[in-house]
């Protein structure tokens, strides 16, 4: 088993406020893996920490050691550009640029300069939306807004986004907690493809969906780590008290 | 701690408290099964074979209770091998009250001049197949894990003293032709205590995993 990404005693600060406690946590490559917690608990926090998005936070202060193929993310000389090929971000609600689907996809792969030739990036593009199984259902009108699209449509587009650019890791935070069940079940089936090409990592607050689409499960509160593991035994039988009282609704 | 959702909360403590009416009514079962058997007493027995209906309806009861909580709150973690567990567990108990109905319908016809002594041995293996599901009842709500183990393991004990119990009925049937239609029913009965032993032993492998999350030697 490989780590796509290994951390080590990460600190997370806003300000005075402390809102990751020490957390060493590694990433299996071509899993998934849960980050689950009551909201306030660290978890999306933690998971920006993976691609420096809490950069943009003024106040915000990351402590400790992130790598990706052995390559600190914070004190090496790797520019956020280069971080975010390789790490690419779906977030909660689907937001596609006000673009046409065609350039949605298309914008990494130009602004990364894969190519200029018009017919090597239709490739890309189609391609990329294959593997978020949207190609079929848009390839007749590529130059629609990309905002024309359903919300499920929308967030398979930001997916197809993030993945035209070639990631490592492929970050989801909440993913479908704006779609309804069907789009829910087609991300999920998608992110099941997706693992063998990708590893992902996926903050949800739904616990079911979490036992559904992932293989690792890691469990925060009040920002800490209380336990990770294999998803079938974190819920079935989990370790810790804490994991079982969050898991099975029993909250303090 | 409790749930959150208090509804939920009362659903599992509702499971909890008819799992406890029915190991009640079984262990009463038990105790006037094992009497009649000893007195033949037939208003007893039919005590213990009317009881049999409360059972069955305990049964169904709990068993709708999780087939509902299943399809409606998705349990997880301790809840979900708690209900898991029940499902199972209420299959044996309520064999077991098929078993103690066999044992009082058989018992109160045995002849009274049938010697004392085969008697006296159905009524200690009887005895320890009581105990051991009375241990075994208050093991599962008080999830003891190495009192599981231990009791499961006294169903060696029930399967010997059958096997001799056999053996000697097999035995005084030779030389008492007359017998033989009693001497059958207290074999049945025997059997019947023997087969609780098994149910009792399910259970304790449920409570097991109710307890570790796998089953033992798995």
């Amino acid at each position: 088993m490989v780590n796509a990404i290994t951390t080590e005693n990460v600190n997370v600060f806003y300000g005075d406020k402390q809102a990751i406690n020490n957390i060493s946590l590694n990433f299996l490559k071509n899993k998934v893996t849960a980050l689950i917690g009551p909201s306030g608990c660290g978890k999306s926090t933690f998971l920006r920490c993976l691609n420096r998005m809490n950069d943009v936070i003024e106040i915000c202060r990351v402590e400790g050691k992130i790598s990706i193929n052995d390559q600190d993310i914070y004190k090496d000389q790797i520019e956020v550009e280069q971080l975010r090929e390789k790490v690419g971000m779906v977030f909660q609600k689907p937001n596609p640029f006000p673009k046409s689907i065609y350039d949605n996809v298309a914008y990494g792969p130009r602004i990364h300069g894969f190519t200029d030739k018009k017919n090597e990036m239709d490739e890309i593009v189609a391609t990329a939306l294959k593997k978020a199984g949207l190609f079929e259902e848009v390839k007749d009108r590529l130059d629609d807004l990309g905002t024309s699209l359903s919300g499920g449509q929308q967030q398979r587009l930001c997916i197809a986004r993030a993945i035209a650019v070639k990631p490592e890791v492929i970050l989801m935070d909440e993913p479908c907690s704006a779609l309804d069940p069907i789009a829910t079940s087609i991300i999920e089936e998608l992110i099941t493809e997706l693992k063998e090409s990708y590893t992902i990592i996926i903050v949800t607050h739904s616990m079911q969906q979490a036992a559904r689409v992932s293989d690792k499960t890691a469990f925060f509160h009040l920002g800490n780590l209380i336990e990770e593991g294999d998803t079938t035994k974190i819920f079935t039988k989990p370790d810790n008290q804490k994991t079982n009282d969050y898991i099975t609704g029993r909250f303090g | 701690m409790q749930h959150t959702d208090k509804n939920y909360e009362n659903q599992i403590n509702l499971i909890n408290e008819k799992l406890v009416k029915m190991g009640s009514i079984l262990e009463q079962q038990f105790s006037d099964a094992l009497k009649v058997v000893a007195s033949r007493d037939q208003n007893l027995a039919n005590k213990v074979i009317e009881k049999d209906d409360l059972i069955n309806q305990l049964n169904h009861d709990i068993s709708d209770l999780v087939f509902q909580i299943i399809a409606m709150r998705q349990p997880m973690a301790d809840d979900l091998r708690f209900l898991f567990c029940s499902i199972k567990i209420i299959r044996d108990l309520e064999r077991i009250g098929d078993h103690l109905t066999t044992v009082a319908k058989k018992g109160y016809r045995v002849s009274t001049n049938i010697p004392d002594q085969l008697i006296e041995k159905l009524e200690v293996l009887g005895g320890k197949a009581s105990v051991m599901t009375h241990d075994a009842l208050n093991c599962l709500f008080e999830r003891k894990l190495a009192q599981a183990d231990q009791i499961a393991e006294r169903d060696n004990i029930i399967d010997t003293l059958h096997g001799n119990f056999i053996k000697d009925v097999l035995s005084y049937m030779k030389g008492h032709d007359d017998f033989i239609p009693d001497s059958l029913a207290l074999i049945q009965i025997s059997k019947g205590i023997e087969r609780i032993g098994d149910y009792v032993t399910n259970i304790m492998e449920e409570v097991h995993f109710l307890i570790e999350g796998k089953y033992n030697n798995s």
